[in-house]
């Protein structure tokens, strides 16, 4: 028996709009279950599908000061929780820095969902085949939560714990995504896999490595997104590839070495045979593309 | 559960309205049940068709995907709201004259979409109008003429601003 | 049989005298987009009515289940909800179930729009709200307590017809639907002689082509006038009239079914009948007016699917490439009630030998009840699916016989000259240069070229894939090809009923019996109009939708089988033809002069003897509405036509032989496309359809209806599918799951036009809208095609990378 979902509309809840951050985070104490409400694109959904009905929506969208792009002083990229995917498209900074990042934004839903949805919201809904998760682990992302005692930074790493549940507390809102600076020559790439573009992923792979004086890898963060319940990272791959010169070969020998130990969800998509399959070949297509960009031989 | 409602003021099409809703109400139902404009329609409950879209704030959303609440102070426009002093916007005669709709179910969230395009890239490529409109679904025109309607509607506007 | 008989010829035969090529043929800007674009279109959901309320419906989670109790007391209480109920009550206001169409013992099935006893399909409705606002009703759903008992399901067709299968209506004590063993021609003869037999089994699956709008149903019953007024999107509303008056009881005089603007049809609408008898049913007894508006999960879980097909088939061939007969066997799964099927269990004798010179087929054939979504008709209804079968049979015999696909389909196409052909089962292919119009689709999509290449592209590891496929349209069918399930079906014939009335101001009125979806019959009816009185288009209002009030309709009546141009618009052709007889009268009159001497220009007339001397419409109107001593004598007043169109067609008689369709377009489909090796996604490369519709009325609305017709049968062959477990769960019932391609998707479809009119309509155009289907055999045949040097066929409709990925690393002895 499955659900059957007769409705489109929500169940009745309690909402507010707080106008900062400390009355936001006092409502999250005070209100039991209350969800935030970023740009809603998959919360309302569910709610609209009465798959999930929150007793209370606190919105965070009349808060000031948490949409922004900022490149600080020592390079690290700030990026403000309620920055809407658009934005981070449109970034001249991020396309040009985080190749990956701009990609993964990209293809990320259609264009309506990217003008409402928000950077902190696809981090915090922690979808196993969010687009972003991957990207912000293979960037080394910090997240940083707030609660009202103050703020904590979480490497991206940690930040995911299981599938939809994060290291977050019931009491902290995410207000900012910091990626560190990568040396000169670095680059990455995002590539994801689906039958519509517009589609979840089947298989994401994002990528982010920096180069020695040659085309040798010096550093590399292999993140495959959709094939497991968080960000599965391929260490055994970047171990193969760490200090090698460019070498497809390698890389698709890699990318058969990263798959070995992985075990795919089926869903109705994609069958769990396929999805291992498809992660050799896109682990390849992302290492290649992002080594190649690195090289400055593609763009 | 208390039954909340909101005071909300939105402009649509350019004049303001007023009501009170409950937090749940979709914009979407506002702009139909309440305020009347029925062009922008419902055609599935979970984001994916778009013939729902608007302009909010000078952007195309899905009025299905964003509460009532929300829009409190905001404007919007409609597809209603793009005939302009009885002259067709050039994307409607784009529109009608290349054949880009024949159930006309998805046309008004479709124009939308469109609308936001040009809007941001007065010259796109085919490739750039159909990720524009990677949002909206139509069941009947196999894209082909919607398209073609987008180009040339560019085209009129460049050239009219010339 | 080759050519038809010149008398059965001779009886079809229809010329259109008043043809100047004025309107018709002219891309004119259709009528109906005005509105849409300003967002005025008039779909159902748009009506708002004072005091309206709104119905919500629980349906059941499990595909197969005993109801063992439901309380709904709760919900009765839930604020706003002024009306509950469920199966067992309906049964008490419904004097019966609904009639089923089928003979005995399937004809024992108790269908009731809610579940009584037993939920047969995962989405059935089994208890209804009513309550005073959308969101209300959906709330009170969640107090509804159901107990249900689960029994096995059965979601196989074939599994439908062993022994031991669950049984899907208790009633009926097996699950067959209906079955007809059809035999034309001396197939076991051609058996004997052939040098070779061909055999496969192909799939056709489960996939509609769910339009963009969902049903709706808005029942308004007037206590003070006693008279129901449903406003809805259903594509035939005559079809259901019958049912609708025995669940209210009350007569035709009474029921007002109104359509108007519609989202999106593709058959999917014409079996949507049971929500609307629900909302009347609440309407009465609540005196209010009750709005339904489906959602898209239910709608793709359980408005109507396109029925699922199982075919094993035999094919005799001589070595140079003649197919000379065929044998089938098929199973259609029709899902939990006869609603609309299982007509399409003859449907398809519409195309017999497909657009071949086949000269004998035999087919035992079986429609069967499985815990399924209904099935109802979806675009190419039954028509496509039997051309899929043939056209990718033409494919096997081709690489069995080592023959190029292209030739084998020349070789055995029915030439030009044998035109108007008669198949083996008596239908009539009225007209086309079949070979021709192949011809010009391979060299557009330089179909040689890419033959040559293909052998180069297989050693870079390349999978290049080019799928030729062939189809004809057949269109405005004969109602008495049921009756070769049911012999005593009171249907039979094809017609279409059209009003054109010049009102007093000289505009012209019309009124179709059809109900569209989208397909601008207000914009080619207005053409055929504007012509015929010689007046301008703009001066010609056609009413939107249907109106059981003022339409002129027979039970034949809507939107389907591609009916439009070959029914309704000869209706409207004659309506018209006969009031411009009228108005020449008149003029003759008035103006004195003979008949034959009046001329009739934009909008005015006078006689050709005095070209100065004018009268126009508005004038003659009045005459005509007020001025009644100025009519010629005799003459009746007022200036209404009313016509209803009959082609000659007969019942099916004892052989099941008759002519089924009245016109027969052509297609031509030629799609390059890769698949990529390592993740099997395809990719098109080159999509060209040539399209001969007869003579065109609008190069864009027919344009229009070549690119949807293209468009549905890609998106079903490699995006769109239901999948059900085996329990009876449908796992894709959303667009999330269910994937309908987008425009980053979907290919930049090219159309070449070919005019060979019909000899069998006065205006010379042919039905065309739903395309055959042939894009779906198309695209299969490239991606079995791309992948047959590996050693791989394909047996379904249907192709997804997952599936192919794995025949791919099969086909190369990898283990998967």
């Amino acid at each position: 028996m499955l659900q059957v979902l007769d409705g489109l509309r929500p169940r009745p809840f309690e909402y507010y709009a707080p106008t900062t951050i400390e009355e936001a985070l006092k409502l999250l104490e005070e209100k039991e279950d209350a969800k935030l409400l970023a740009g809603g694109q998959s919360l309302l959904a569910l709610m609209k599908l009465r798959i999930i009905s929150p007793p209370t929506l606190i919105d965070l969208n009349r808060i000031d000061g948490l949409r922004y792009i900022k490149e600080e002083s020592d390079g690290w990229l700030a990026i403000g929780a309620m920055t809407i995917y658009d934005d981070v498209e449109q970034s001249q900074v991020v396309r040009r820095r985080y190749p990956l990042l701009w990609e993964a934004v990209y293809r990320l839903g259609d264009q309506q969902i990217r003008n409402r949805g928000t950077i902190g919201g696809g981090l915090v809904e922690a979808d196993p085949s969010g687009n972003l998760p991957p990207v912000a682990v293979a960037l080394r992302a910090q997240l940083v939560a707030m609660n009202k005692d103050g703020r904590r930074i979480i490497p991206a790493e940690e930040f995911f714990v299981d599938s939809f549940t994060t290291a977050l507390e019931p009491n902290e809102i995410l207000t900012e995504v910091r990626i560190p600076p990568w040396p000169e020559r670095a680059s990455g790439a995002y590539v994801k896999l689906s039958r519509r573009e517009i589609d979840y992923p089947i298989v994401e792979v994002a990528v982010q490595l920096a180069l020695g004086d040659g085309d040798d890898i010096k550093e590399i963060m292999v993140v495959l997104g959709a094939v497991a319940s968080t960000p599965y990272r391929a260490t055994a791959a970047e171990g193969m590839l760490m200090g090698k010169s460019f070498d497809e070969q390698l890389v698709a020998k890699a990318a058969e070495e990263c798959v070995k130990d992985l075990e795919p969800p089926s869903d109705v998509q994609a069958s769990s045979w396929y999805r291992k399959e498809v992660s050799k070949v896109i682990v390849k297509r992302a290492i290649v593309k992002a080594w190649k960009r690195a090289m400055e031989v593609e763009v | 559960m208390s039954q909340q409602t909101f005071h909300i003021r939105v402009n649509v099409n350019g004049r303001w309205y007023e009501a009170d809703v409950e937090p749940r109400m979709l914009l979407i139902d506002f702009l139909r049940d309440v305020l009347g404009f029925t062009g922008p329609h419902i055609g599935c409950d979970t984001g994916h068709c778009g013939a729902c879209t608007v302009i909010l704030d000078g952007r195309n959303v899905k009025s299905c995907m964003v509460l009532a609440v929300q829009v409190d102070g905001a404007r919007i426009l409609t597809v209603e709201g793009l005939e302009q002093d009885g002259q067709l916007h050039p994307l409607q005669e784009a529109f009608w004259e290349n054949h880009a709709l024949q159930c006309g179910y998805c046309t008004p969230g479709m124009l939308m979409s469109a609308y936001f395009l040009l809007k941001r890239n007065p010259d796109p490529t085919e490739d750039d109008i159909r990720k524009a409109i990677e949002g909206n679904l139509c069941r009947c025109t196999g894209y082909v003429n919607i398209v073609k309607a987008i180009k040339s509607a560019a085209r009129k506007m460049s050239t009219r601003k010339q | 049989m080759p050519k038809a008989l010149p008398e059965i010829v001779d009886a079809y035969k229809q010329e259109g005298k008043y043809l100047t090529g004025k309107w018709i043929g002219k891309p004119v800007k259709t009528k109906e987009s005005y509105r849409h674009i300003r967002g005025k279109g008039a779909f159902a959901d748009d009506v708002q009515l004072h005091r309206m309320v709104y119905m919500a419906l629980l349906r059941s989670p499990y595909s197969h289940a005993k109801i063992l109790n439901i309380d709904t007391s709760k919900a009765k209480e839930h604020p706003g909800v002024l009306l509950v109920l469920t199966g067992d009550d309906i049964k008490k206001i419904m004097r019966r179930p609904f009639p089923q169409p089928t003979t005995p013992p399937a004809r024992n099935a108790v269908d009731y729009p809610l579940a009584v006893g037993k939920a047969r399909f995962q989405g059935e409705p089994v208890a209804m709200v009513i309550a005073e606002d959308r969101y209300s009703a959906e709330d009170a759903l969640d107090d509804i307590e159901v107990e249900y008992d689960p029994l096995p399901a059965l979601v196989d067709g074939e599994r439908a017809l062993e022994p031991d299968a669950p049984l899907v209506h208790d009633e009926v004590g097996n699950n067959v639907m209906a079955h007809v063993h059809y035999k034309w021609g001396d197939v076991d003869h051609y058996f004997e002689v052939a040098d070779r037999i061909v055999e496969a089994k192909f799939h056709y699956h489960r996939f509609s082509s769910t339009p963009l709008e969902p049903n709706v149903a808005v029942a308004d019953y007037d206590e003070r006038l006693d008279i129901m007024t449903i406003y809805c999107n259903n594509q035939a509303p005559m079809e259901f009239l019958p049912q609708l008056a025995a669940g209210l009881g009350m007569p035709f005089p009474k029921l007002r079914v109104v359509t108007r603007d519609m989202g999106g049809g593709f058959g999917n609408k014409l079996a949507n009948w049971p929500y609307i008898v629900l909302a009347a049913m609440a309407s009465k007894i609540l005196g209010r007016p009750v709005k339904w508006v489906e959602t898209r999960t239910e709608h793709l879980q359980s408005a109507t699917h396109g029925a699922e097909r199982i075919c094993y088939v035999k094919a005799a061939v001589t070595t140079d490439g003649e197919v000379l007969a065929v044998k089938m066997r098929c199973i259609d799964d029709d899902g939990a009630y006869a609603r609309h099927e299982p007509a399409g269990i003859t449907v398809w004798a519409q195309v017999v030998p497909g657009l071949y010179k086949i000269k004998a087929l035999e087919n035992d054939y079986y429609a069967v009840f499985t815990n399924k979504c209904p099935a109802a008709p979806n675009r190419g209804f039954s028509r496509a699916p039997h051309l899929f079968m043939i056209e990718r049979m033409m494919d096997r015999i081709a690489r069995e016989l080592d023959i190029d696909p292209v030739e084998l389909r020349l070789k055995n196409l029915v030439p030009p000259e044998e035109m108007p052909y008669e198949t083996p089962n008596g239908c009539i292919y009225d007209s086309g240069d079949w070979p021709e119009g192949l011809k010009k689709a391979l060299e557009a999509a330089n179909y040689w070229e890419w033959r040559e290449r293909q052998e180069e592209y297989r050693k870079q590891g390349k999978l290049i894939g080019i799928g030729v496929a062939v189809g004809t349209d057949s269109a405005g069918p004969n109602m008495g090809q049921v009756r070769m399930y049911n012999p005593r079906l009171p249907y039979s014939g094809g017609t279409e009923g059209a009003l054109v009335q010049i009102t007093p101001d000289g505009k012209a009125r019309v009124t179709l019996g059809s109900s569209p979806q989208g397909v601008s019959h207000e914009t080619t009816a207005a053409q055929v109009v504007a012509e015929v009185l010689e007046m301008d288009y703009d001066d010609v209002y056609v009413q939107t939708g249907f109106d059981s009030f003022t339409s002129i309709y027979t039970m034949h009546s809507g939107t389907y089988g591609s009916r439009f141009a070959p029914l309704g618009i000869p209706a409207v052709y004659i309506a018209a033809a006969r009031l411009r007889e009228k108005i020449i009268k008149i003029v003759a009159h008035s103006l004195g002069c003979k008949e034959e001497d009046v001329v009739l220009d934009d909008g005015q007339a006078y006689c050709k003897q005095n070209p100065e001397k004018k009268t126009n419409y508005r004038r003659i109107a009045r005459i005509a509405y007020g001025n009644i001593p100025e009519l010629p004598p005799g003459m009746e007043p007022g200036l209404y036509s009313i016509a209803i169109f009959r082609p000659p067609f007969t019942h099916p008689n004892d052989h099941n032989m008759a002519n089924l369709a009245l016109t027969y377009s052509f297609n031509a489909h030629v799609v390059v496309l890769e698949i990529d090796p390592e993740t099997a996604l395809p990719n098109i490369l080159e999509y060209v359809v040539v399209d001969d519709s007869g003579r065109i009325i609008n190069p864009l609305v027919v344009e229009g209806q070549v690119h949807g017709a293209a468009f549905l049968g890609f998106s079903a062959a490699l995006y769109e599918e239901y999948k059900y477990d085996e329990d009876g769960n449908l796992v894709n019932s959303s667009f999330m799951d269910y994937l309908v391609p987008y425009a980053t998707e979907t290919p930049a479809f090219k159309v070449i036009h070919m005019e060979t009119p019909s000899p069998f309509t006065p205006v010379g155009a042919k039905g065309m809208g739903e395309g055959g289907g042939t894009s779906i055999q198309a695209v299969i045949n490239a991606v079995e095609d791309a992948v047959a040097h590996l050693g791989i066929t394909l047996e379904k409709s249907h192709i997804d990378p997952d599936t192919l990925l794995r025949m791919i690393r099969e086909a190369r002895g990898e283990e998967v």
